[in-house]
């Protein structure tokens, strides 16, 4: 437990220990609001009619802000010193290489894809989708007021997305990834050679295909059809549903792509984990 | 009252709110100025305490030279009339003097005008009258006005100078009797100089200006005496109370820079930056050492005081010092020493007799502050500011912590510790600073106890910091220049650890198995072990062999042959038939076979699932046994069994000088095999080839021809066949069975087993010539990590690489787990010299340092070094003293006969090689290593034919010149021939002397018991010896061989050489000389 302790109290993640404390409250705080503003039918912010000049009045409460965010940063800065490594050494990495505490959600990624798709391409979507939210997201409802009930696929697949895969991913990066990688609870003292069983194959493998070719051409239908089906069938069912009415077939078409993306992560977690899965379609090219 | 969510937000105020945060904001920027300041820079408080010792030790000083201060009386002022008037006298008679010059002057140029006319004169009427004989009136009335002049010139106007010049003397004679009567005696020196330039006759005057030098030169003392003290004063006043306050540290700083970062920045070494001396601040100032010593003679006690003293050091640990008074150990009831340095004698009246105390003791500085070690040698030759100081210890030159500069593992910029403290120091100076810091509510037995234990941590580890020091200089066995090379017991190694290491790595002969970059030394290294080319003709059947490679320390327990296979029973390789192998003991159980590996772990197999089992030792013996060679086989072993000749062969053995390597009986060393069992180990064959002439059985041996006669060497071998320990464990080699398997003893399998434990490592085998090492490569061992090691299933083992490394080398098997077999053999070494090991492991560095800060040895440092290897390999220093070390032969001389004291014996022992460069000439002593002749007759013990190389014996011969600091080449420069007449004077005095009753005659026969045993034949010097040498042996023998029964015939009284009487030449040095000519002349 004590280098736990010693890695919680590290000055490089105070940042993710604030995090820790700050998103639950934060999220506690808008799903009460909402909840609040979803049982009474309106919202309690259209009470506030009342207006005021921006200069004197938010002005000197932005100052005062500031004054307080500068005491902060202040002690903190006096207090904490900046986290240095040690100088850089081609012949001597540290173990674990870690990056910084921000991008650890993303390294995490690279135990469960190739390095190809984890460091470029998911990024890569995970940017572009956020540019495209607001042109997906034609639900003119929750605008200036706290509502759960009114848009409950953007607030889970949010919470989703970024509180389980983002927030939680990177704590675990952060805590309890130690030497090599390896998984190490918080009780347990990192030993740089703890050795774990790490034999995995690839589902064309399960499936008894052992050829190169068709192996490929396996992981291709198995990708296609993760991509296409469901959409399909869901499509197929609610065709007439107001909601895929009013979004339109690019739109669903977008939606889906990207939400399937998400999704594709845990569920190579599950595959991984349970059965030993590494790669679903494995090219000469690249490895999904 | 409405409540302040009522209030509208145009009337609510937050200046309370507003004062507060900017209060707030104010005090963390002072803060944080206040940090930058005071906080990240510890180092300003360790120099304030340097500027406060500083300033103490100069007070010391002062006081103390103020004390010693003679009273300089100044004289009183010069009564200036009288001075004017002596001033104008000496001006007056200066004045005549120059015009008496002026006279002169005047009628000398008149007269050289003169000369002229006259010589003209004269060469014309030569050319007129060709014979010259006639007068010529012209030639005469010229010479006669010349005639005059001269006259006049040194007539009267010179005894007008003189008179002038006497004039002035006498004036310059009261000027100066009236400076020496006022005290001014430089004046008046200067004054007698002038007197005695212008009156030279005057007599008294000599004794006089000696005196007044004298007393001139005293002045002169005291005036630089004065001039150190007013040095100290202004030292102490410059040391102001600012520079020594901690408000000096923040006032000063920004405009004086006293206390600032000390950086030495090294452009050729990598860009490196180190800022130790920051804190380190005195490491290259003088007086800050850890031990003073000091002597004086007690003074003071006057009016009822004790007498004391103030030592050199305001600091001093009370308990850490040993006083001697007059040369007798003082009681410690005798003084009493405090913390400031101050002694105080008990006894009032100690400074009645004037006693001189000699006291050292450790001084009280912080370690922080303590000036380098061996500042002289070390820093001298590596200055700061070209070495730095990361290069030699390690650490983060950068840092301005503590913590991170001397960057212990878990510092937070981790590059490389300094070298000397690891985990286990820092956690204990980070206790003890803690312990400190609670300042009153400190638990001083607490830091007591953490002091002890830090400083035992740190003196453990202490060796590592000479793990460096070979990152330059790695071609040398021994870090103890500088020149000239040392002769002499007490000179120093500068890095003890690491030479020792170095020699167990190269002696233990690690570098067979393992490969090590930039060890230069290793590639000329010789196997450790011998040859086993012929090892089938030579050792006494497989029984023997299998036995040794068994448990060799059962047969020779001093012997460097690791132990291969510890465990109790036989090791077998178990083939199943499956077509996997184990290694490990077997034993069979219930129809049940099972192997147990070398960790513990067992394995049981079904009798049919195995298909054979081979066991290991004995199939290795028998391929080994297969090494045969015809020339010692062919002939029909036969040696005697005769008491006789065994008595005979016992007493060469132990005569001879074979005991200066060998041991048996108890005696004797151990740098060969001991011989106490040889008998039962091998044939007389081999024996009659090996002692006859080692070198035509191995080429490369280092064991050297006895030259002994047939007879002798049938009588060696029949002692040594007749050496069989009763104790010889007798194995007998039979096939094992388990179960229905019966083992096999498979020698192309034993020939694959030597292969995997490369036992060509250290013995020559045929066949492996060009085989691989089979250990780890350690070129950067020294730089792994803990990370790195694998500790197995050990426990108790420190983590760290300190740990792994020692519990590697004391159990090489240690690690090994059910998964990981190894296979190092464990070695003889004990727990100090796997600390000297590790100490050269730790050297062992990927990073290399660059080319222009690696050590080039000169060629004397080198031709030292060559020979050192040589001597060692060799061991000469088994029978010869070589830079006051070994010799030994001469106590197995002593031991044997008990009529002879030690130094008695040294005349039946090979002679003491000190100043042997000096002492003969290169060409003989290089013919004579080739092939050793009699210099001394009578003696059992004989110098050996080694054959050494051409190569080996100019390496030897150039160690010997470079010892004596004589040049190589070595020109001789012959002596001009002596007169027969000198060389009669010679041996008459030779004869005087009665050398020859003691030294034999040219050719003379000795008989046996004859005093003449063991001196050298006088006849041989020439051509031997150095002529300049023969002289000063003559003068000291026993400045040469201490002990040597050569009485020295000049005794040196009053720093003078004694002549002998009766010799019209008594002057020593001459008769010295002449007895040397007659030497020289004796030759054959």
């Amino acid at each position: 437990m004590e280098p736990f302790l010693a890695l919680v109290s590290k000055p490089d993640n105070v940042p993710i220990i604030a995090i820790i404390f700050l998103l639950p409250f934060f999220t506690w705080l808008a799903f009460s609001q909402g909840r609040r503003n979803d049982k009474a039918g309106t919202p309690a912010e259209a009470a506030l009619k009342d207006k005021v000049y921006v200069w004197p009045y938010l002005c000197r409460a932005e100052f005062l802000c500031a004054i307080i965010v500068m005491l902060i940063l202040g002690v903190w800065s006096i207090a904490l010193d900046a986290p240095l490594e040690e100088m850089s050494d081609p012949a001597k990495t540290p173990n674990p290489s870690k990056a910084p505490w921000y991008f650890l959600a993303l390294q995490e990624m690279l135990v469960y894809f190739d390095p190809w798709i984890a460091g470029v391409v998911l990024p890569g979507l995970i940017i572009a989708g956020l540019i495209a939210i607001p042109y997906i997201d034609i639900n003119p409802k929750g605008k200036g007021y706290y509502t759960l009930k009114e848009r409950p696929f953007a607030i889970a697949t949010f919470c989703f997305g970024f509180f389980m895969l983002w927030i939680v991913l990177m704590v675990v990066g952060t805590f309890l990834r130690g030497p090599g990688w390896n998984f190490f609870a918080p009780w347990v003292k990192w030993d740089p050679h703890k050795v774990v069983s790490l034999t995995n194959v690839n589902l064309s493998y399960k499936f008894g295909i052992r050829g190169d070719l068709t192996a490929n051409i396996f992981g291709f239908i198995v990708v296609a059809g993760y991509f296409s089906l469901g959409p399909l069938l869901y499509f197929w069912k609610r065709k007439t549903s107001r909601f895929l009415q009013e979004l339109g077939l690019i739109r669903y078409i977008i939606v889906s792509f990207l939400f399937l993306t998400m999704m594709a992560l845990p569920i190579k977690m599950i595959l991984r984990w349970v059965w030993n899965i590494k790669y679903i379609w494995v090219s000469p090219w690249f490895n999904v | 009252m409405r409540s302040k969510k009522e209030i509208p937000v145009e009337e609510k105020s937050y200046s309370a709110l507003f004062f507060i945060l900017s209060a707030l904001l104010g005090f963390v920027t002072l803060w944080g100025f206040w940090n930058e300041a005071i906080t990240r820079r510890p180092w300003k408080a360790i120099q304030q305490r340097f500027y406060q010792y500083e300033y103490e030790k100069t007070k010391i000083a002062l006081e103390g030279a103020q004390k010693q201060l003679p009273e300089i009386e100044t004289p009183e002022p010069l009564d200036a009339k009288r001075f004017s008037k002596l001033e104008q006298n000496i001006n007056d008679a200066t004045i005549k003097l120059d015009e008496a010059l002026q006279e002169r002057k005047f009628l000398q140029s008149e007269a050289d005008a003169i000369n002229y006319k006259y010589q003209f004169a004269l060469h014309h009427s030569k050319a007129i009258h060709e014979k010259g004989d006639k007068s010529d009136p012209e030639v005469d009335k010229w010479k006669s006005r010349l005639d005059d002049y001269d006259r006049q010139i040194e007539g009267k106007l010179t005894q007008d100078v003189v008179a002038a010049e006497r004039t002035l003397a006498d004036a310059y004679r009261e000027s100066a009797s009236f400076y020496e009567t006022g005290g001014h005696i430089e004046d008046a020196l200067s004054q007698f100089l002038l007197v005695q330039k212008y009156d030279p006759t005057s007599e008294a005057l000599p004794a006089k200006i000696r005196d007044l030098r004298l007393q001139v030169e005293s002045i002169r003392a005291d005036r630089t005496a004065k001039a150190e003290v007013d040095k100290l004063e202004e030292k102490l006043s410059s040391l102001s109370p600012l520079k020594r306050s901690f408000l000096g540290s923040l006032l000063e700083s920004p405009f004086h820079k006293t206390r600032s970062l000390v950086q030495y920045y090294l452009e050729d070494f990598e860009y490196t930056a180190d800022r130790c001396a920051t804190c380190h601040f005195s490491v290259d100032r003088s007086g800050y050492d850890r031990f003073a010593a000091e002597s004086f003679e007690v003074e003071g006690g006057e009016g009822g005081q004790t007498p004391s003293k103030q030592l050199m050091h305001p600091l001093v640990k009370v308990g850490s010092e040993s006083v001697l008074i007059d040369d007798e150990e003082a009681e410690s009831d005798q003084y009493v020493l405090n913390e400031n340095g101050l002694l105080t004698f008990v006894d009032p009246d100690i400074a009645d007799f004037g006693a001189e105390v000699e006291i050292e003791y450790e001084t009280g500085y912080d370690a922080v502050l303590r000036t380098h070690p061996y500042r002289d040698v070390l820093l001298g030759n590596h200055p700061v500011e070209r070495f730095g100081c990361t290069p030699c210890h390690g650490g983060q030159g950068q840092a301005l912590t503590a913590q991170s500069a001397h960057a212990l593992t878990h510092a937070e910029f981790w590059l490389e510790p300094v070298l000397g403290l690891d985990e286990h120091t820092s956690e204990l100076s980070g206790q003890l600073s803690r312990e400190r810091k609670k300042g009153k509510r400190a638990d001083q037995h607490k830091i007591a106890d953490l002091e002890k234990e830090l400083e035992e941590k740190r003196s453990e580890l202490r060796g590592y910091l000479y793990t460096n020091c070979r990152r330059c200089h790695s071609e040398v066995m021994m870090l103890d220049y500088p020149s000239p090379p040392p002769e002499t017991a007490d000179a120093r190694d500068y890095a003890p650890d690491l030479s020792k290491g170095m020699a167990l790595f190269e002696d233990l002969g690690c570098q067979g198995c393992h490969a090590v970059d930039g060890y230069p030394a290793l590639e000329n290294l010789a196997n450790v072990g011998p040859s086993l080319a012929k090892i089938g003709s030579k050792v006494n059947g497989t029984e023997w062999l299998v036995g040794w490679l068994k448990d060799p320390p059962s047969y020779l327990p001093d012997t460097k042959m690791p132990v291969f296979f510890p465990t109790e029973d036989m090791s077998k390789l178990v083939y199943l038939k499956n077509g996997m192998k184990r290694e490990g003991t077997v034993r069979s159980e219930a129809g049940a076979i099972i192997v147990r590996t070398d960790d513990g772990t067992e394995y049981p197999y079904r009798e049919d699932e195995v298909d054979r089992i081979v066991d290991i030792v004995k199939s290795i013996a028998a391929y080994l046994e297969q090494q045969t060679d015809s020339t010692i086989d062919g002939i029909e072993p036969n040696y005697s069994t005769s008491s006789k000749a065994i008595a005979a062969g016992e007493e060469t053995v132990k005569s001879v000088g074979c005991i200066a390597c060998h041991a048996v009986d108890g005696l004797g060393s151990d740098f060969a095999p001991n011989l106490d069992d040889v008998g039962n180990k091998l044939t007389p064959n081999f024996l009659r080839q090996w002692v006859d002439n080692p070198k035509s059985y191995d080429p490369d041996t280092v064991m050297p021809d006895m030259r002994l006669s047939d007879t002798e060497v049938d009588n060696v071998v029949a002692y040594l066949m007749s050496l069989k320990s009763p104790e010889s464990p007798a194995v007998k080699v039979t096939a094992d069975s388990y179960g229905n398997i019966v083992e096999e003893i498979d020698s192309e399998e034993g020939e694959t087993l030597v292969r995997l434990y490369g036992c060509f490592g250290c013995h020559t085998i045929p066949g492996f010539e060009d085989e691989p090492k089979v250990g780890a490569e350690l070129s950067a061992f020294g730089s792994k990590t803990v990370d790195e090691f694998d500790f197995g299933d050990s426990v108790g083992i420190e983590h760290s690489w300190h740990g792994w490394t020692i519990g590697k080398l004391t159990d090489p098997r240690r690690y090994q787990t059910r998964r990981i077999i190894q296979r190092m053999p464990v070695f003889p070494i004990s727990q100090e010299d796997a600390y000297a090991l590790a100490v050269l492991l730790k050297s062992f560095q990927a990073k290399k340092y660059p080319l222009s800060y690696i050590h080039q040895p000169s060629d004397t440092l080198r031709s030292v070094d060559a020979g050192r290897r040589l001597v060692k390999k060799y061991n000469c220093q088994g029978c010869h003293e070589i830079e006051a070390k070994g010799g030994e032969y001469v106590e197995f001389i002593d031991s044997q006969r008990d009529d002879l004291d030690l130094n008695q014996a040294k005349q039946f022992a090979p002679p003491t090689l000190r100043a042997e460069g000096a002492k003969v000439h290169p060409d003989w002593l290089f013919s004579f290593l080739k092939e050793p002749t009699l210099i001394r007759y009578g003696l059992d013990v004989r110098m050996a034919t080694f054959g050494f190389s051409d190569e080996e014996t100019t390496a030897l011969v150039q160690y010997f010149s470079a010892l004596s600091d004589e040049p190589f080449p070595y020109e001789t420069i012959p002596l001009p021939p002596t007169a027969q007449a000198d060389l009669r004077v010679g041996k008459q005095i030779f004869d005087a002397l009665q050398c020859i009753s003691c030294h034999p005659e040219q050719g003379e026969v000795i008989p046996a018991g004859s005093d003449k045993t063991g001196r050298p034949d006088l006849s041989l010097a020439k051509g031997r010896l150095k002529e300049d040498w023969l002289i000063d042996w003559m003068k000291d023998p026993a400045f040469f061989q201490p002990g040597t029964a050569m009485p020295q015939a000049w005794p040196k009284i009053g720093g003078v050489y004694q002549p002998v009487d009766g010799f019209a030449i008594q002057d020593a040095e001459e008769q010295i000389r002449l007895v040397r000519d007659y030497l020289l002349s004796l030759s054959k």
